[in-house]
Formats: structure tokens, C-alpha cells, sequence
């Protein structure tokens, strides 16, 4: 009945108050006038029992009218006028801390998508990951981790457990996919036949794996596709089940298309699932199938509706001791955890310190950005002393000034917060597939738990960087007039902390911004961008020769009628054969030159090479800058083979005497120089291959060959006519064709990563810096107002004054700034073998950063500069 | 809850007893705020003086916990006033205050009174 008290509370309006009082005094004169007092005592005497009558009328208020709401809403109202009045602090303080803020709530998002939340599947709640750990000692292989089970295992947990609707099987495993589209490395998953029923995992076509397609090993030549490889490698097909697939060149058949958005329960999306039973086929004989000491499957199962994870693990424990005649000497213990992506219980102290570190360095964040807000809002309470201090004065109560200025804190942080949503939902993505140089499969959708972290953040960062400001700037009526005097010419305490603070976030953006520039520098997007060879227009088509048992003379005679009729097709401009293509593998041998210039001899080393048709060099725009290229037909020679060798390599080896011509050899194989080729990017994106050798194929040897079409823009329609050229030629043929652009844009994407997100990180963490500057600098000027006035008075020139301020913003910053570019000279150090071309000392990153940061510190401080210039003299001359 | 005391001999209200005399004035019927405080005056011999202003903040909250229920009415000489009455729940808080306010005066009185094995 709380709320109905409530109700009649509020409909008793101040009137009716009021005429309660009227009714007490006039009483009170009746009975006065009736005791023979004169009417006009009687007045005063009724006023004077009653006391002060407005405010009782303002406690009547208070009391009614939850006084408190309208408190937060004048202050919020007020906050909102004072904050709209300074937008260029309101600015810099809401970005402050959506920064902050941002970067904070991320980190917990990230943290929170691996380790708690709930799979990507229906009713989550109820599935669990199974693992074991030995308490005693037992030898056994272990791939991946030793919390995983063997497959013996998970068969007897299997048939004895009754905890479970379903138990199932998952192994990661990289194969490559051939068969109606290029052969790629695609993520699989060898599964137990449950897995999909045990998952809820619904088919959109097909059916999921029948029991019996796991009974025995070698079981189950079958494949089900997620819906996305179906949509961008099949283009939906819907007669896709039934075909057959290459997998690890075992052909498989489709029995059915999982639903959209499923890719398994690990974070790398799966592509395709294969009965487990089939790891023997598919790794050609390296098989731990019915191996009992191995560890490597990962188990996940869905608990009964009414049994506890506990009630499992004791279940499973009592299994696991029954079927080993050794338990009491292995001591099984198996573990059953609420599926999570990281629920292993691999919390081993370098996880826990890895954790640590991440949760201590998003407080490092929102420390360091609550202290440059703070910074802002020292330097604004500064300026609003003398309101604040005429306010005390007039009576506000101090805790009524506190409510207020906390509440513009608030407002800010409030800002803040949704702000930093923003880099919450944008960020953890963009880190992780970084990380994992790939597409992931992990949630980072915001939900309640997110938000509420987002909010507490917001409170938390509220009272850091406001609590201070606001005692402070309220702490004793004399004080808050008299400030100003009292810091004439002297830093007031707290001056040099915030200093420190500054000078730690100038070092720490330095840092940054110096690896930053390192690896823009090394991965530099014109190199990034140009490895030397053609990639657009780049097609290139594998032919599974083995499979389907041609011999060499056959494949060659494919190629050859394949090729010509490639020729006559429009927009194809040339077609080779290689080996491999750059940056996707390649082999190497270590060869011997034949020099006549021995003192120049390098280091002997693994010299990378492949073997290409004549044509390859045309296909790739690829220059050849002395000699020539062999034609196909010299390359049937046996014995001496020619070949072009890269230019850095030819100037390695013989440096004075010219490349063409000369010998080496590996083994029995020989060869001879009769060209030297442009320097590209075979190796690695970062850098210029140290040695390359194209060896001139014989196109007779095309067994192991693939096939290069150079197009003219026409890579679609090439794309599409290959696949039914082949099957004109031979339909039995399993043909692969791709577009090598997509290819290479995968091997790009983590270096170009790297260098955009050092750079944004160490760019914000530099714009935090220099607010810092800016901060620390407004504040001493607003401190210093009087002393500034005196100068001023005393006939100092604008351009001392501006001196003055700007120098004392300088030393903080270039303390900070030697810092930084020390402790950058030491990471640097730790990551030199990541840059490539630059050494970790490289002066154009650190005099570019140097230079950057002393300007911009210098421009930070010019505001405040001008600010103190425009200090009237007059200021000294007003009293306290 | 503030008294004033502008006079020595008359005893500043204890912080809490105000609602106790209230209620214990309602005991015989309804009565206004000014009634209220005139009784409270007189009942205790001129004793104790109640702020009248503070009275009404007093008897907000008592109605506020269901104590007393108020109505408008006419006093005795034709005054529009807002009359105070005891409810159930007040009748049961003034027992329990009551009982609890003598068994402390009694406590007092006991430690202030002169010690009779030591006279």
C-alpha cells in the first residue's frame, strides 16, 4: 500500500499546506485576542510561536515532492547550460573519455565473448565442454592441449554416461578443399556422427551425419557444408548434396548444408564437417584414432534439462575410474565446464598473468584518461573559484555545489560512455580478426551485461576524475575566494603530479607512435601494395592429374589443347605453366655456384625457387632486365637446365663478372643463367626475395604444373568458361580455378592490420597526451592569472608572456617525449625481427615522432598562451 | 527536528518525543495543529514549548506512516482547520512508544536518584 500513501501524498498540494498554516495562526490570534490581547500583539505573538513559516513551508516541499529528483534534474539542467557554454572543453572531455571508456568496455567485451559468453547455439545454457586431466602420471601424446580426450575415451563416455542428451566429438583440423572451386585450405572439423543433434544444428539441405557413418574407422566418406561456404564457394547450389568433393584428394560426398550462421563452436568459423572415424584417410596414415594416449579431441555435450554440471562430473568420473585397470595410478579427472570458447581449463599461471595484464592495462586506460579530464576540470574550477566561492557564500551548502559539480562530471561521463559504445562495438571485432588474420566466429553483439559494464565504468570514472575537482574547488568558503593570491608565482600541490601524469602519457604515445611509425614504415603501403608482380586480372587453374591417373605425356597434352584454346578466347592476354605461385609456398634447394669471382662468394643458404614456362614472365609482368628467357623447347633438355635468377641475387653471387652465363648446381640437377628478372616479392610481402631462381619447366613435366591465365579484365567470364573447357576436354578431370587477387588479399590483410591499428592506438593515445599538455598548461595559467597581470602591469612584452607559458608546457612534454623515445629504442629492440628493410633505430621514425610531438605539444599550449597574454592588468589590482 | 528555545526555563523537545506527545494528544479525539500544540503546552504546564512551525513537518510524517489520518473541518469558533485523528496503527505506536519512554525515564530516574545502599 507504499505506492497509495504515496499517491494521496503527492495530491496534497502546497495550497492546501499553506491554508493549514493560515487556519494554525488565525487560531492561535482568535484564542490570543479571546485572553484579552490586542490584535496587533496577538499577530506577532501567532507568528513568532510559529516560528519561521517558509521554512516550514520548504520542509512541507522537500518532503513531498521528492525533492532529490528535482535536485538531479536543476543540476543536470544547470550542468547542461555550463557545459554547452564551453563546447571546446566539452568536447575534448567527452572524447577523453569515450576513449577511455571505450577502449575499457571493449576490453571486457572481448574478454567476455571468449570466456563467458554462451555458445552460438539454441538453449546454450545446457551444453558443456567435457575434458579430463590426469591427477597421477600417464605418458601420452597430446596435440593441442592435455585437457582433451582420446577418441576410446569419449566412446566409453559415450555409452555409459546418462547425464547427456547428446555427446560429441570436435577436432579443428586445416584441409584443403578441392573439387568445383580452388583448391584452399578451408577449416574442417572432424566430428562424432552427434555433433550436429547434440548442438541443435538444424539443416538447411540434406541431413546431418547418420550414426552408422561413424561406427569404424576409415567410416564415413561424407561432408556436410556450412551455409556460408555453400553460398560463396557452391553459389548456393541446390543440387549441392550428393556431388562430390576433393579432401585431402578423398573424395567425399555432400549429404547436407548446415543453417545460416553456424560455423561450429570454435572461434575460426568451420567450413565443413567430416565423420571423425575418417582421420585415418584423410591424414594418409598418421592416425591416433584408437589411440588411448593421445589427447586431442574436445568435447562438447548437452546436459539432461534436470542434471547440474556437478551431478556430470561425478558421473563421468565413475566411468572414467571403472574403464582404466590403471586409474588408481592415473587418477582421471574429468572436467566438465559451461561452453564458453575458452572454457579449457588450461588457467595456467601464463594465462591468469596474460589476463592480469589485459584487465591492468584497460585501468592503466581509464586512469590515465580520467587524469587528463581531471586535468580539464582543475583548470576550469580554477577559473570558477570566485563563482564558486560567491555561491558559498550566498549559503549554498557545500554538498548542494558537490551534487552540482559532480553532476557535470556525470553529464561528461555519461557522454562519454555512449560515445565509447561506439569503439566498443567496432573494435573487438577488428582486434580479433587481427589476431586471427581471419573471419571469426565469436559474438561481439552488445547485450545488458555489456552495457552494464559500460555504465559502471561511466560511474566509476565519474567519481576519479570529479571527485577530486569538486572537493577541492569547495573546500572552505575563505579558501575558494582566496586562492588566487595564494599561488602568486608558486606551483600550488598537485601541480607537479599532474606534471608527472603528463610527462607519462607523452612517454607512453612516443612509444607507441615510434613502433607505429616503424612498421608503417617497414610494411609501407606502396610496397604493400606493389610486390612486383601483376595480381589483378590473375587467374590461375590446378588440374588433378594424379586422381585420375594420367601420366605426364597426358597432362602435358591437356595443357597444351587447354591453352590453345585459351589463346583464341577474348581478353585472355597469356597463359603459363608454374610450380607455385608467389607468396602461397615454394621449394627451395641448396645450390652451389659455379663462380669464378670467389672472394664475392655469399653464404651459402636454401635458395627458394620454382619452375615456369617461358610465358610466366609476360603472364606477370614480371621485367627481365639482362639475357633472356629460355623457350619452352631449350627446357627439354636434359641435363643442363636454364634459368633466370632475381636481380639481388645475381648481384650476390657475381657481383663483377655479370650473371648470364654462369653455372650451379644442386645435387645432379645443373643449371645455367640465361637471364636476370626484376626483384619481386616471392617470399614475403615485406620485403624483396634475397635469391630467387625460375627454373625454365619442361611443359612435357606438367603433372605437378598449374595452370597462369594473364586476362584483360575479363576474369569473371575466364573464370566461369575454364571449368567447362576442361570438361570438354576430359570431363573425368577434377578442376580448380581461382582468382589469385583473393588470395593475396588474405596474405595482406594482417600486415596491413598491424600497421593501421599501432598507428590509431598510438595516434589517440598521442591526442590524450596533448590534451594532457593542454590541460596542465590552462590550469597553471588560470593559477597563475595574477602573477601574469603583475608582468603585464609591469610592462613585459606579449611575446615573453607567451614565452612563459608555452616553455613551461615544452619541458613537461619533452621530458615525457626522451621517455617515450628511450623505451621505444627498447621495444623496438624486442620486435626488430618483425621489421623488415628498417633497422630498430631507423631516425626517420624517431625525429618524425620527436618533431610531431614538440609541435603539437607547442600548438597545445598556445591557446593557454594567448589566453594569459589577454590577461588584463587590471586583476592585480582587485582585492580578495 | 528543531526547537527552538528562546527561553531557559522551558525544555527543548527531545529528538523524537514530539510525535509521542502528538499522538498522545489525539488520544481523546481529533483535534487541528494549533489545538495540538496548545494542549501539548498545557499538559505539560507551560513546560515544554513546541515550535510551532516544527509541528507540522511532524504531523506530515505521522500521516505520512499512517499514524494519524487528517481532515478538513470547522473548529469550535467557526474556523476552517485541518483536523488530526488517531488510526489503529497510531493507537498501537503510541502504546509501544509509551511503554518505551517510561521504562527509559524509569532507567534514568534510577541512575539519577541517590544511591540508597550508599546513604
Amino acid at each position: 500500500m507504499q505506492w497509495l500513501r504515496w499517491i494521496r501524498r503527492r495530491r496534497r498540494g502546497q495550497a492546501d499546506f499553506a491554508a493549514e498554516v493560515e487556519a494554525h495562526l488565525a487560531l492561535e490570534i482568535d484564542e490570543l485576542v479571546a485572553s484579552g490581547v490586542p490584535p496587533d500583539e496577538a499577530r506577532d505573538r501567532a507568528r513568532r510561536a510559529f516560528g519561521n513559516i517558509t521554512r516550514t513551508t520548504e520542509r512541507f516541499y522537500d518532503a513531498h515532492h521528492a525533492a532529490w529528483l528535482e535536485t538531479v534534474l536543476r543540476n543536470l539542467r544547470y550542468a547542461a547550460r555550463t557545459l554547452r557554454r564551453s563546447p571546446g572543453f566539452t568536447i575534448a572531455a567527452v572524447l577523453t573519455l569515450a576513449f577511455g571508456i571505450g577502449v575499457n568496455t571493449a576490453i571486457f567485451s572481448f574478454l567476455y565473448a571468449f570466456l563467458l559468453r554462451p555458445l552460438p547455439v539454441r538453449d546454450a545454457g545446457r551444453v558443456v565442454q567435457v575434458y579430463r586431466e590426469y591427477g597421477g602420471r600417464f605418458q601420452r601424446e597430446v596435440r593441442g592441449s592435455v585437457y582433451l580426450l582420446s577418441y576410446p575415451e569419449f566412446l566409453a563416455y559415450r555409452a555409459d554416461a546418462r547425464s547427456f542428451e547428446g555427446l560429441a566429438v570436435y577436432r579443428p583440423e586445416e584441409l584443403s578443399l578441392g573439387g568445383g572451386g580452388r583448391p584452399s585450405a578451408v577449416e574442417a572439423q572432424l566430428v562424432s556422427c552427434e555433433y550436429f543433434r547434440t548442438l541443435a544444428v538444424r539443416m538447411v539441405a540434406g541431413r546431418a551425419f547418420a550414426p552408422g557413418e561413424c561406427a569404424h574407422p576409415g567410416d564415413g566418406p561424407v561432408v556436410v557444408l556450412s551455409h556460408a561456404l555453400w553460398q560463396s564457394r557452391f553459389g548456393a547450389d541446390p543440387a549441392i548434396v550428393g556431388r562430390t568433393l576433393l579432401v585431402n584428394r578423398e573424395p567425399l560426398t555432400v549429404v547436407g548444408v548446415a543453417e545460416p550462421g553456424f560455423g561450429g563452436i570454435t572461434m575460426r568459423p568451420a567450413a565443413l564437417w567430416i565423420p571423425v572415424t575418417m582421420h585415418p584417410r584423410l591424414t594418409h596414415g598418421r592416425d591416433s584414432i584408437l589411440v588411448h594416449e593421445a589427447s586431442w579431441l574436445s568435447v562438447v555435450g548437452r546436459l539432461k534439462p534436470d542434471v547440474t554440471i556437478d551431478a556430470a562430473t561425478a558421473e563421468l568420473t565413475r566411468i572414467a575410474w571403472a574403464r582404466d585397470p590403471e586409474a588408481d595410478r592415473h587418477r582421471p579427472t574429468p572436467i566438465v565446464r559451461a561452453g564458453a570458447y575458452l572454457s579449457s581449463p588450461r588457467g595456467s599461471e601464463s594465462d591468469r598473468i596474460v589476463l592480469f595484464g589485459i584487465i591492468g592495462a584497460s585501468g592503466f586506460v581509464i586512469v590515465l584518461t580520467c587524469a587528463n579530464v581531471m586535468n580539464l576540470l582543475l583548470a576550469r574550477t580554477a577559473t570558477r573559484r570566485r563563482e564558486i566561492g560567491i555561491r558559498l557564500a550566498l549559503g549554498a551548502g557545500r554538498r548542494q555545489l558537490v551534487g552540482q559539480l559532480l553532476t557535470e562530471s556525470a553529464v561528461l561521463a555519461g557522454l562519454g560512455g555512449l560515445a565509447g559504445l561506439a569503439l566498443t562495438v567496432w573494435l573487438p571485432p577488428l582486434v580479433a580478426r587481427a589476431i586471427e588474420g581471419g573471419e571469426l566466429n565469436v559474438d561481439f553483439t552488445l547485450d545488458l551485461r555489456i552495457l552494464a559494464y559500460a555504465f559502471v565504468a561511466s560511474v566509476v570514472a565519474t567519481l576519479l576524475f570529479g571527485l577530486t575537482p569538486a572537493l577541492q574547488a569547495t573546500r572552505r568558503l575563505s579558501g575558494a575566494i582566496r586562492d588566487d593570491a595564494a599561488v602568486f608565482g608558486r606551483r600550488v600541490a598537485g601541480a607537479r603530479l599532474r606534471s608527472g601524469i603528463v610527462g607519462l602519457q607523452v612517454a607512453g604515445s612516443a612509444m607507441l607512435l615510434v613502433v607505429a611509425m616503424l612498421f608503417v614504415r617497414s610494411v609501407s603501403l606502396a610496397r604493400v601494395i606493389d610486390p612486383g608482380f601483376a595480381t589483378e586480372g590473375v587467374v590461375v587453374v590446378s588440374l588433378d592429374f594424379e586422381r585420375t591417373g594420367y601420366d605426364a605425356a597426358r597432362a602435358a597434352a591437356v595443357y597444351r589443347r587447354l591453352r590453345e584454346r585459351l589463346a583464341g578466347m577474348p581478353g585472355v592476354r597469356a597463359t603459363a605453366l608454374t610450380s607455385g605461385m608467389p607468396l602461397s609456398g615454394w621449394s627451395a634447394n641448396s645450390i652451389t655456384a659455379d663462380m669464378r669471382d670467389p672472394a664475392a662468394a655469399p653464404p651459402d643458404g636454401w635458395t627458394p625457387m620454382h619452375s615456369v614456362s617461358a610465358e610466366y614472365f609476360t603472364a606477370l609482368d614480371i621485367p627481365i632486365v639482362r639475357g633472356r628467357v629460355a623457350t619452352d623447347a631449350e627446357a627439354r633438355i636434359d641435363g643442363e637446365r636454364p634459368a633466370v635468377i632475381s636481380a639481388t641475387m645475381a648481384r650476390r653471387y657475381w657481383p663483377t663478372l655479370g650473371a648470364i652465363g654462369q653455372r650451379f648446381h644442386s645435387g645432379d640437377q645443373h643449371w645455367v643463367v640465361t637471364g636476370v628478372a626484376a626483384d619481386v616479392r616471392n617470399l614475403s610481402l615485406d620485403a624483396v626475395d634475397r635469391a630467387y631462381v625460375y627454373v625454365a619447366a619442361d611443359p612435357d613435366r606438367a603433372l605437378w604444373l598449374d595452370l597462369v591465365v594473364r586476362t584483360d579484365g575479363a576474369t569473371t567470364a575466364v573464370l566461369r568458361a575454364i571449368p567447362e573447357l576442361v570438361r570438354q576436354l576430359d570431363p573425368q578431370l577434377v578442376v580448380d580455378v581461382y582468382d589469385y587477387g583473393d588470395v593475396l588479399q588474405r596474405v595482406l590483410r594482417p600486415a596491413r592490420l598491424t600497421a593501421w591499428l599501432t598507428t590509431s592506438v598510438g595516434a589517440l593515445a598521442a591526442l590524450l597526451a596533448l590534451l594532457g599538455v593542454y590541460g596542465v598548461v590552462s590550469y597553471s595559467v588560470a593559477q597563475r592569472t595574477r602573477e601574469l597581470g603583475v608582468r603585464i602591469a609591469l610592462g613585459a612584452p606579449r611575446r615573453a608572456i607567451v614565452r612563459l607559458v608555452v616553455r613551461q608546457g615544452l619541458v613537461v612534454a619533452g621530458l615525457g617525449l626522451l621517455a617515450g623515445l628511450g623505451l621505444a629504442a627498447g621495444a623496438a629492440q624486442l620486435l626488430r625481427s618483425t621489421f623488415h628493410g628498417i633497422g630498430p633505430l631507423d631516425p626517420v621514425a624517431y625525429l618524425g615522432v620527436g618533431a610531431l610531438l614538440v609541435v603539437a605539444a607547442g600548438l597545445a599550449t598556445l591557446a593557454p598562451a594567448r589566453r594569459a597574454t589577454r590577461v588584463h592588468p587590471a586583476v592585480t589590482l582587485r582585492t580578495d | 527536528m528543531s526547537t527552538r528555545n528562546p527561553d531557559r526555563e522551558r525544555d527543548a523537545l527531545l529528538q523524537g518525543t514530539l510525535d509521542l506527545l502528538i499522538l498522545r494528544t489525539l488520544v481523546f479525539g481529533a483535534r487541528h495543529g494549533q489545538g495540538i500544540a496548545r494542549a501539548i503546552q498545557q499538559r505539560s504546564g507551560d513546560t515544554l514549548l513546541v515550535d510551532h512551525g516544527s509541528l507540522y513537518p511532524a504531523l506530515q510524517r505521522l500521516e505520512a506512516n499512517g499514524w494519524v489520518r487528517a481532515e478538513w473541518g470547522t473548529s469550535e469558533n467557526n474556523r476552517k482547520a485541518r483536523f488530526y485523528q488517531l488510526t489503529a496503527a497510531g493507537r498501537r505506536q503510541l502504546a509501544q512508544e509509551t511503554g518505551r519512554w517510561q521504562r527509559l525515564t524509569e532507567a534514568i530516574g534510577r541512575v539519577l536518584a541517590p544511591d540508597p545502599t550508599e546513604g
